[in-house]
């Protein structure tokens, strides 16, 4: 198995307005795990469809290595793709299926048979050889699926919410399990979830999609702490980041920001402001909702919000308060559930605050 | 309702369906002459089949029919299963107006496209040939065919047909390695139609055969009436006769017609 890296270059998918993408330029890095994340729609399947050869881009090209494999055929790209639905062949036993691959590129039989139970026996299905798909469980689906992939070892490894199947234990589970795998053979590996736990968890570097455009591609923990644009702040995250809108204005002792009802000084030294920023009037901050605490706190640098307790979640241990803050829907963790109705004050850390363009909704800071 | 009701329809749509071909049954194996005096029934016989089956050309005309409506199943299924591989998993221009075509084929009546048949199978040198009734029979059976087929390949989800892609598999390999297994049970239901449609077809191969190079049974079957006398005790041997298969294949293939058409309806 060999690891490459992959390159799209400008590439278009799709027609005129239907365009999925519009000259979209990545690179994932060889042997890296790299998770594509996005609400439904926002063409990450697409993307794993492109990389794979089934779709064919209008423009650009696909790079794999050194190698141009935009006109390549799928068969001889040498990539290997889990499907959602597993895609296994109802009508070959578990054997068969993961030696379909070997058998279309006529390798010896005495060959396939080894490279199937060699495959098996890394996987821990090799009991299951013999039994047909419709016997198996959801997981053990799941395994043959990787198997049939894996088996022909591939330079590059696609998986299309390979997990969204499973019951939460069970992926629990595999997620970890082809973490493992994907690190001992050094693939490199694009990787499709709308779930950002397993984004997070699983991604080397994550890349956020939406609309075909793409919002962030960072490591996981710049995505909570840097994200890029509001959408970023406010899809990433469990929960995830406060979205609201205050204001800058400039006095005499440096810049000061307006929150709700109340001005506090901003102590920004260290910042480095995108060009043209920090300018005064409205901008759109967010805070993690993990910062944010309920009660108020006093002390210097912390921002104090009025707000109402309009749900309160019980996730056993901690709760999820829904406020409404600022004429926007926050949500708080806390230990010890507030009353529904109760008007109580949000507390949060200034130096967790990021601010954005209200205009292009970008992060100004960097 | 009471059950009886329905129960006593059930049994006399049957007797009325079955009792022609009894009938047929019983006259087949009365001796010829208690026939000539009108005593259906009367006495037992086969010699009315051995005469048919080994003084008459009538086994011929069996061997016809069996050939003819093979090739004509193996054809359509062939070509159907092609025609609706493409027209579920390619771009295909005017899909909408291919399949209202095919539909319209079978809606002419038969009598209207003979002479036309007969014409072009004499222009052609096939009158009296296996290839002038194989033809036309693959072109009327086709429509059915492809739209089951149709259907039941646009269940298939397209995912397998993409691992198979990726497996390495070019179209007609992926049609061959990984569809087809799985329409098996459909192409036999459809070709277990398109066999009974074809042996059973009288009008077509009654213009287009002159003799028993190329007569099929039912053809054949009308043959045996005589100008001034109808050798009624050949006529029903020679019926049941062809009757056989018919009645074999809808009792063997009788589970697989009925979960091959009802395929995809429950899911």
């Amino acid at each position: 198995m060999g690891t490459e890296e992959l390159k799209l270059d400008g590439v278009t998918v799709g027609y005129g307005k239907t365009a999925v993408f519009r000259d979209l330029s990545v690179s994932f890095s060889a042997g890296k795990l790299t998770t594509i994340l996005g609400p439904s729609g926002c063409g990450k399947s697409t993307l794993l469809l492109t990389v794979a050869g089934l779709l064919s881009p209008r423009e650009g090209r696909v790079f794999l290595g050194s190698r141009d494999i935009t006109e390549v055929e799928p068969g001889k790209r040498n990539v290997a793709f889990v499907f959602q639905s597993y895609a296994l062949y109802p009508h070959l036993s578990v054997f068969e299926n993961i030696a379909f691959p070997l058998r279309v590129a006529r390798k010896a039989t005495a060959e396939i048979k080894q490279q199937v139970q060699a495959t098996a026996e890394l996987l821990g299905i090799a009991e299951l050889l013999p039994r047909w798909p419709r016997e198996l469980s959801g997981g053990q689906r799941q395994r043959v699926a990787v198997g049939r992939a894996l088996v022909r070892e591939p330079t590059l490894l696609l998986l299309d919410e390979p997990l969204s199947n499973l019951d939460a234990q069970l992926r629990l589970h595999m997620r970890r399990e082809i973490k493992a795998l994907q690190r001992r053979f050094g693939l490199t590996t694009l990787y499709v979830t709308h779930d950002q736990a397993e984004a997070l968890t699983l991604g080397d570097r994550v890349l956020v999609l939406k609309d075909g455009e793409v919002q962030q591609y960072a490591q996981p923990a710049d995505l909570l702490t840097h994200p890029a644009n509001v959408f970023v702040a406010s899809f990433v995250g469990s929960p995830p980041a406060n979205i609201a809108s205050a204001a800058l204005r400039r006095s005499e002792e440096g810049w000061r920001l307006t929150i709700g009802e109340r001005e506090y000084a901003l102590d920004i030294g260290a910042w480095r402001w995108r060009e043209g920023w920090p300018r005064e009037g409205e901008v759109t901050f967010s805070i993690p909702a993990r910062s944010c605490v309920l009660g108020r706190r006093n002390e210097d640098g912390w921002v104090r919000l009025k707000g109402e307790v309009t749900l309160v979640e019980d996730l056993g241990g901690e709760y999820l308060v829904s406020v409404e803050v600022a004429d926007a829907g926050w949500t708080v963790a806390a230990r010890r559930p507030p009353a529904l109705g109760e008007e109580l004050s949000v507390s949060l850390p200034l130096g967790d605050v990021r601010f954005y363009d209200p205009t292009n909704q970008l992060a100004v800071v960097e | 309702m009471k059950r009886g009701f329905p129960i006593a329809v059930a049994w006399l749509a049957a007797v009325f369906a079955v009792a022609p071909i009894l009938w047929v049954l019983i006259t087949s194996v009365t001796p010829a002459e208690k026939l000539v005096q009108g005593r259906v029934g009367a006495g037992f016989s086969l010699a009315s089949y051995i005469r048919v089956l080994s003084h008459t050309e009538f086994p011929l005309c069996i061997i016809n029919s069996a050939l003819v409506a093979l090739l004509t199943t193996l054809f359509t299924l062939a070509l159907g299963l092609i025609a609706a591989y493409a027209l579920t998993r390619f771009r295909v221009v005017a899909k909408p107006l291919i399949l209202a075509l095919l539909l319209a084929i079978p809606l002419f009546p038969q009598i209207s496209i003979l002479i036309y048949l007969y014409l072009a199978a004499s222009r052609l040198g096939l009158i009296n040939t296996y290839a002038a009734l194989i033809v036309p029979y693959t072109a009327l059976a086709l429509p059915l065919a492809i739209w089951y087929l149709v259907a039941v390949l646009d269940d298939i989800p397209r995912d397998l047909d993409n691992a198979a892609r990726l497996d390495g598999c070019a179209p007609l390999r992926t049609l061959t390695s990984v569809l087809m297994p799985l329409v098996l049970p459909s192409m036999v239901a459809v070709g277990l139609l398109v066999f009974l449609l074809s042996w059973n077809e009288f009008i077509i191969a009654l213009v287009l055969t002159t003799d028993a190079k190329a007569r099929t049974a039912p053809v054949g079957l009308a043959m045996f009436q005589g100008t001034h006398y109808i050798p009624w005790a050949d006529i029903t041997a020679a019926a049941v006769v062809v009757l056989l298969p018919v009645v074999l294949l809808a009792f063997f293939g009788q589970r697989m017609l009925v979960a091959g058409l009802t395929r995809g309806a429950l899911k």
